[in-house]
């Protein structure tokens, strides 16, 4: 890598001075940034009914506003429609939780009135998903689409807000508007039980890879102006990322005692009442576990796997140099997945910085999250002033 | 080095060196470094030292059992295939490995040991047939589940019953991946340039099963075959690097069907000769009778599996199963 200080790269950078722990963010284990973040609009309450959280007895607690939206860069036009069409469609994408398919009509998502005849609803679902698949595909981009999280300052753990940003990266370099809806139960309505998801119409699709595939049937693609060659180091390169920066996220978060005892069990079961947040977290705790041993993780330390992470943001430097973007001047699906992870774990106050401090080593990593997020995110971050408090905060833990 | 280093990894079968990708990669590894292994092909995981296959015996430091330890093991006693690589290219080997591991190897998976058709006509057949008499029973079918238990815990629980969606993502991921490995390949001899590295290595290790396997279900593998470079390049790997193994101990590795015993064990003799002994005062030659018809393929009971000596074997390498059928 080009030995860069940080320093050095940084000092153009307001959202990375070298501050040392802020009381805030020491006071709050793992306070995310709040990226093109708008305060809650009262004027403008949610059309939707919020969704509980399927498994909570009662709702997620009242304090928290009812949905925080990022306002994307072009003016969104026309919520009366958008509002009355989904009124019309009835509860939304929220309630029911079919594991699966990334791709899914929203229809299908509605808890089914009558019960669907399992053998002919199959061939006959196949023909009408490929059908509304088509449809979809020539219908324009809604202003209406929106992308569920979990709930940003209470709730969203590490891996998911990483992914998250991913997908709201890429839209934004397609120049797609998209609402970020905050739920508690964002990860019971997402139709492959992972967020984010985007609601497209009548269409909800799960995870970045999905995601850009719905986007490109849509015409809109980042990777056209590549050839086959590099199309093909994108593709692995987007696996390096998932396979070590994504896994060790992961491992950090539900396998690292210290952290999971401190920031995940809290954040993941704050919505839910007592004893629920521990059954809940314990499940997704063993889960999470039982997959890391699958892939040979489980066995490995914190250091082997900062190591590896280490390993990762050294290969991504190399292949980044001293290009704006991965592949020359333009950006691409690698930049805005690898935009999301890094950019994460270097604004996120876990219990130790170590895993942060692995991606300062390399300025030429750092100064790239920081143009993107300049590029990408500040745009519309100006418009409004309400969000300068967040992004102070943003800064202070930033260092 | 006084005493080379001991590798233990799967027999070889359907004309490769070895049946597993892991213990192929390693092997492939170490025949491109030229490192001097004692190589020892063992026909059941529980005559390894560590009770898992591939395993690398050092002096120094006990053995190793992961692929990617070994390999590293390897490159520290200076049988580095990558000394001659940028630091771009080393990125790019990582990545292609990454790429490699998400994609491609749990469908390979899939195809050998989930999908039905495959494993009874195929690979549990073969493993069968290779493993000595009382494990055969049980060893494949342990094998199978662990697979299964894998691909459930990596993919979730809906891609294992739900055929279509396999089909319509994994395996088609799987396919765009071979599609990219080609692309990536184009016209070169190897994946960088001239000479082989550790990507090449694992490339070959993970195509060369599914092009030489003869699968009765073979979706993945009529689309590996329709693409020519990477078809040429494994053919090349083989012919450069695994002579004598293809010819020595599969006469007709193209031929013949799949896995004639005695033949094998035969040529497999001359080859590890030093393991005579060993095998000899192993109960697995003198003791098995002869099993009732259970539908198993047939146990050579004068099948002498060369063993590591005196490391004995009495480990059980699947959690659960009981030590009863191993000699102490």
């Amino acid at each position: 890598m080009p030995p860069l200080h940080p320093t050095q790269v940084l000092p153009g950078c307001s959202a990375v001075p070298a501050l040392p722990t802020g009381p805030a963010a020491q006071k709050r284990p793992e306070a995310l940034p709040p990226l093109s973040l708008l305060p809650p609009d009262p004027a403008e309450p949610d059309p939707r009914p919020r969704p509980r959280p399927r498994r909570a007895r009662r709702p997620a607690a009242p304090t928290r506003p009812a949905g925080e939206r990022a306002r994307p860069r072009a003016p969104p036009r026309a919520p009366p429609r958008a509002a009355g069409r989904r009124s019309r469609g009835g509860a939304g994408p929220g309630c029911s939780r079919p594991r699966g398919a990334a791709s899914v009509p929203a229809r299908a998502l509605r808890p089914p009135g009558p019960a669907r005849p399992p053998q002919r609803g199959r061939a006959m679902s196949l023909v009408a998903e490929a059908f509304m698949n088509q449809l979809a595909a020539a219908e324009p981009w809604p202003e209406n689409a929106a992308l569920y999280q979990q709930l940003k300052e209470d709730q969203i753990l590490l891996s998911d807000n990483a992914s998250s940003l991913a997908v709201q990266a890429f839209l934004q370099m397609c120049n797609l508007p998209v609402r970020v809806v905050c739920r508690a139960n964002a990860e019971y309505m997402s139709p492959s039980g992972k967020v984010p998801f985007i609601h497209v119409g009548n269409q909800v699709v799960s995870e970045l890879g999905p995601i850009v595939q719905f986007v490109k049937a849509k015409g809109h693609s980042l990777s056209d102006g590549l050839d086959e060659v590099q199309k093909a180091e994108m593709k692995a390169y987007m696996e390096l990322v998932n396979n070590m920066l994504l896994t060790a996220e992961l491992y950090l978060q539900w396998c690292d005692d210290v952290t999971v005892e401190e920031i995940t069990h809290p954040r993941y079961g704050s919505p839910y009442p007592w004893p629920l947040n521990r059954i809940l977290a314990y499940q997704k705790q063993w889960e999470i576990r039982r997959k890391m041993k699958a892939i040979g993780w489980a066995g490995k330390s914190l250091e082997q796997v900062l190591e590896d992470v280490d390993q990762c943001c050294q290969a991504l430097s190399q292949r980044l140099g001293t290009q704006p973007y991965f592949f020359n001047k333009q950006p691409t699906e690698l930049d805005a997945l690898v935009f999301g992870h890094l950019f994460t774990i270097l604004t996120t106050q876990l219990t130790t910085d170590e895993l942060s401090e692995k991606v300062k080593n390399y300025g030429n990593l750092t100064a790239f999250c920081r143009r993107i997020e300049q590029q990408y995110f500040e745009g519309h971050d100006k418009d409004n002033s309400g969000t300068a408090a967040p992004r102070s905060a943003k800064r202070s833990l930033l260092r | 080095m006084a005493a080379p280093m001991e590798l233990f990894c799967w027999a070889g079968g359907w004309g490769l060196p070895s049946v597993d990708p892991d213990c192929l990669a390693v092997l492939t590894y170490a025949r491109f470094t030229g490192a001097p292994l004692k190589v020892h092909r063992v026909s059941s995981p529980w005559r390894s030292p560590s009770g898992r296959l591939p395993a690398l015996k050092t002096r120094d430091e006990g053995t190793i059992s992961k692929t990617q330890q070994i390999i590293t093991h390897l490159r520290k006693q200076k049988y580095n295939a990558d000394y001659d690589l940028s630091a771009t290219q080393g990125a790019d080997t990582l990545a292609f490995v990454s790429l490699l591991e998400e994609k491609l190897l749990p469908v390979l998976i899939h195809t050998f040991w989930v999908d039905a058709k495959n494993y009874v006509e195929h690979t549990r057949k073969w493993y069968a047939e290779t493993i000595p008499f009382p494990l055969n029973f049980f060893l494949p079918n342990c094998m199978h589940k662990q697979h299964v238990e894998r691909l459930q815990l990596m993919w979730g629980d809906g891609y294992m019953e739900d055929e279509e969606k396999l089909e319509k993502e994994l395996y088609r991921d799987a396919r765009e991946c071979l599609t990219l490995l080609s692309q990536r390949l184009g016209s070169q001899k190897f994946f960088f340039g001239d000479s082989p590295a550790s990507l090449d290595a694992f490339v070959f290790s993970r195509l060369a099963p599914l092009l030489k396997a003869k699968l009765p279900n073979g979706k993945l593998q009529q689309h590996l075959k329709s693409l020519q470079n990477l078809c040429n390049y494994c053919t090349s790997i083989l012919s450069l690097y695994f002579p004598w193994d293809g010819g020595e101990m599969h006469p007709q590795p193209h031929t013949a069907p799949l896995g004639c015993p005695p033949q094998k064990k035969k040529k497999k003799h001359h080859e590890t000769q030093h393991w005579c002994l060993a095998a000899l005062c192993s109960p697995q030659v003198t003791s098995p009778p002869v099993p009732r018809g259970l539908g198993v393929p047939r146990v050579a009971t004068q099948r002498r599996t060369p063993t590591s000596g005196a490391t004995s074997c009495c480990r059980c390498w699947w959690g659960w199963q009981p030590c009863w059928a191993t000699p102490s």
